[in-house]
């Protein structure tokens, strides 16, 4: 493989994924570069063949450079999609009722709930660490901490309903059918309980850690920590509750929760409304 | 060195000294630096086109011997942006360095 060829399959490499656009812009602005150092090289007196080299290994690694660009040049619309996201939530749950009363269905509507709650909290977490890109590592953890629970409980909410066609049993408080139940409903069941127990906390814990990060999030910083952290409070309180048999306590806590979920996507719409306006705010230090 | 995080700092100054492109940017920091900072070329351009996003740079085209070159500058709000995190990073290398001195 020649120099020019090596050239443009680094910059095929580094522009994957990019609107045409962008990719003319970013190929012509690298090529360029390129060029540049090919001939200061050359004035030091390198052969040809060694200037290509010497100033291909200076650009770097092509993948990393790739993603690099597609964080700078993607964000925008992952930030639209995180917003139009959040919305849909706060329309589709004001419509969970409707959807059973039409279907007739509560496991047509819990699925539909669990799903929404599932994706929509995978694509806003996601969208949240793009955002604090250099400021990410604070919350790095408990974001995959989050992301690991909130998919093992609903995951498991959802397959309950597909195979059993009811809810997982820490919804129905039958808990003395828990004793007699077959493996795999105790498994599904202990995945859901403790999967949305361990998420209440993981959400307590990202809400404490997003405290740490520089990135003040446009002023709205520490309203969706409090939001994090509430939601959390209430995802443990409702299971202690299911556990101890105190379901009035258990119903209050989840309308609560219930509550606290529809402002935090509604924050999170806001937050991603402004970064999608105004642009990323990466921190320009690491201190 | 790994310097990750200062980039665009790095780029901002360069940029007060007047427009310039993404290869003279990449010179510059490493001969100011005596070489000490050195780093991927190809990382240089997602950098300045996030700068560019936040409205921090101004970007435009010039021809340059028969090629199309993009230029960039610091625009006020960069140039503000500039010399807060220059207090920062002066206020962050002071207290390193107490802490330094004091442990010697």
């Amino acid at each position: 493989m020649n120099a020019n060829q090596e050239l443009t399959r680094w910059l095929e490499m580094a522009t994957r994924g990019l609107s045409p656009a962008t990719k003319e812009q970013v190929r012509a602005e690298i090529e360029a570069h390129y060029a540049d150092a090919v001939g200061d090289y050359q004035a030091q007196g390198k052969t040809i063949a060694e200037a290509h080299q010497a100033a291909l290994a200076d650009l770097g690694d092509a993948p990393a450079t790739a993603r690099a660009l597609r964080g700078t040049h993607q964000a925008k619309w992952r930030y639209v999609k995180a917003v139009a996201i959040s919305l849909a939530v706060l329309l589709i749950l004001p419509l969970l009722p409707v959807i059973y009363n039409i279907s007739g269905s509560e496991k047509l509507a819990s699925i539909v709930l669990r799903l929404t709650l599932l994706f929509s909290t995978l694509y806003v977490l996601y969208s949240l660490k793009v955002l604090l890109r250099l400021d990410v590592r604070p919350v790095d953890r408990s974001i995959s901490f989050v992301i690991w629970c909130v998919i093992i409980a609903d995951g498991a909410r959802v397959l309950f309903w597909l195979l059993f066609n009811q809810p997982a049993i820490t919804e129905t408080a039958a808990r003395s059918w828990w004793l007699a139940a077959p493996f795999l409903v105790k498994v599904l069941d202990l995945a859901a309980l403790g999967g949305e127990f361990a998420s209440g906390i993981a959400l307590f814990l990202l809400g404490l850690d997003l405290m740490k990060v520089k990135n003040r999030l446009y002023g709205l910083r520490m309203p969706l920590c409090l939001l994090l952290m509430a939601v959390g409070c209430m995802e443990v309180g409702f299971i202690t509750a299911i556990m101890a048999e105190a379901y009035l306590a258990a119903e209050l806590l989840s309308a609560f929760g219930f509550l606290s979920i529809i402002l935090t996507f509604a924050l999170t719409s806001l937050l991603f409304f402004r970064a999608a306006y105004r642009g990323a705010a990466p921190p320009l230090r690491t201190v | 060195m790994n310097f990750k995080g200062s980039l665009p700092l790095l780029i901002l100054r360069t940029l007060s000294a007047g427009p310039n492109h993404g290869y003279q940017i990449a010179k510059q920091i490493k001969q100011l630096s005596q070489g000490i900072l050195d780093f991927k070329e190809g990382t240089l351009y997602p950098t300045l086109h996030g700068l560019e996003q936040q409205g921090l740079l101004e970007a435009y085209e010039m021809e340059e011997h028969g090629r199309t070159r993009r230029y960039y500058r610091l625009t006020d709000s960069g140039r503000a942006t500039l010399a807060e995190e220059r207090q920062a990073w002066t206020r962050y290398a002071q207290a390193v360095n107490l802490v330094l001195e004091g442990a010697a």
